[in-house]
């Protein structure tokens, strides 16, 4: 090495970078919120007791066939169409109570949108990007365009679950999604009867928890456990976790 | 990595912890605007969790990392319209709270860093490229070859003359500093 190749890495300390964001945080929310990951993960090797070692093509054919079995025998069944009971609007989600709940397939993503930064996110979908003072930084920042099939702007943030926020569904801990008008339908919630709907205050703002058995939501159509909706100025706020109403709340309350 | 590999993501996470810091400035460099960077290094994160299983087990993580970084962060840089990387800026002076330099480091005087730095970021983009990756991100001339997106023997002739412009830009001030009493 030359002498200025020596002098050149002495000053390496001394360059300005900006500052290194939080990419594992974002990287593992991502992959925790991605179905699609190599077929070698998907379908996890499974092992019983006193049962030889199912090998994942095993594991994902049996459970292929399974879901087969289960959506002839559905669409075979008398009465298993969805009926509306009722409904009621809350800023741009309808939600609609069932007798009984549509079938509903593994959902194959969360139509979240593309991942992408706050600033980008925003310049986008012209919507704020949220995130829940209670619990920092979102790990991941997800937009989705207004679209010409009808699909309204939305930005949703990721947090991974960790101590204290227990996994809602793929890992996520917390996932908050801002829509933006009262056009109500721009996501529809289909909740069955062990499905509780409450009306709650969210900082003075109206809301809607619904907790108990899973409800579906969509588009595209999914399984969704505990969800707190509320309408602040004219944007619709979203939030799904495993918590409790009180708990929800109370991250709902630091939002900002 | 080979629990990684096998499909674990808190291994993948403590192993992209590892590396972001290397992956982002490298994608600073390549895409010339660090929202871009940020995308483009979370990007190929993502992409390289996916392939990981194809990966050869034992073989180096970060040239094959810093290949995908570099790719992702150049697709930016090409749909924004940008010509430039990120052009090199020396951070603001050292101050007492700052953590001890290194023992190279601590061996320039303040005015020789000063001159050097200044040297450094008047050179073009293109030489501060080839001399950023090579000395100030510590990679690899092989790495180095995968980032800039050209051959090995072409990063040894680039640095060369890059290294000349800086050593011409640097020889008035040490003539100047020779006849001052």
């Amino acid at each position: 090495m030359t002498e200025l190749e020596q002098r050149l890495a002495a000053v390496r300390d001394d360059m300005a970078w900006p500052p290194t964001p939080d990419i594992a945080g974002a990287v593992a929310a991502r992959i925790a919120a991605d179905p699609r990951q190599d077929r070698a993960r998907r379908w996890p090797a499974l092992r019983l007791p006193g049962v030889p070692l199912l090998r994942p093509a095993t594991v994902a054919a049996a459970a292929a066939v399974l879901a087969v079995a289960i959506a002839v025998t559905l669409a075979a069944s008398p009465g298993v169409r969805a009926r509306i009971a009722d409904w009621l609007g809350i800023g741009a989600v309808r939600v609609e109570r069932v007798d009984r709940l549509p079938d509903v397939g593994p959902a194959r993503d969360l139509g979240l949108g593309v991942p992408t930064t706050a600033a980008a996110a925003r310049r986008a979908t012209g919507l704020p990007v949220p995130s829940i003072g209670a619990l920092g930084a979102p790990d991941a920042v997800y937009a989705d365009r207004p679209s010409a099939g009808g699909a309204a702007a939305s930005v949703s943030v990721v947090y991974v679950a960790r101590r204290g926020l227990p996994a809602a569904t793929r890992g996520i801990g917390a996932l908050l999604t801002v829509l933006r008008g009262g056009d109500e339908g721009i996501v529809k919630k289909v909740a069955g009867s062990g499905t509780d709907v409450e009306f709650v205050d969210v900082a003075g703002a109206f809301g809607v928890f619904l907790s108990g058995e899973p409800h579906v939501v969509g588009p595209p159509n999914r399984l969704a456990g505990n969800t707190l909706i509320w309408v602040r100025g004219d944007a619709t706020y979203r939030l799904e976790t495993a918590l409790g109403r009180e708990a929800a709340l109370r991250l709902a309350r630091s939002v900002r | 990595m080979d629990r990684a590999r096998r499909g674990d993501p808190a291994a993948y996470e403590a192993l992209v912890r590892a590396h972001q810091d290397i992956a982002f400035r490298t994608a600073c460099l390549v895409a010339g605007s660090s929202a871009d960077a940020e995308e483009a290094a979370q990007e190929a994160f993502v992409k390289a969790w996916r392939a990981l299983p194809r990966f050869r087990a034992g073989a180096p993580f970060r040239p094959w990392l810093l290949t995908i970084v570099a790719n992702e962060a150049r697709n930016r840089r090409r749909a924004a319209g940008r010509r430039a990387g990120l052009a090199l800026r020396a951070a603001a002076e050292r101050t007492s709270g700052d953590a001890a330099p290194s023992p190279e480091a601590a061996l320039l005087a303040g005015g020789e860093r000063a001159a050097l730095l200044a040297a450094l970021v008047s050179l073009d983009e293109r030489d501060q490229a080839v001399i950023a990756c090579r000395y100030v991100l510590d990679l690899s001339e092989r790495e180095t070859a995968d980032v800039l997106g050209c051959r090995p023997g072409t990063v040894k002739s680039r640095l060369s003359r890059a290294l000349e412009r800086m050593r011409a830009r640097l020889e008035p001030r040490a003539a100047e500093e020779a006849v001052t009493p």
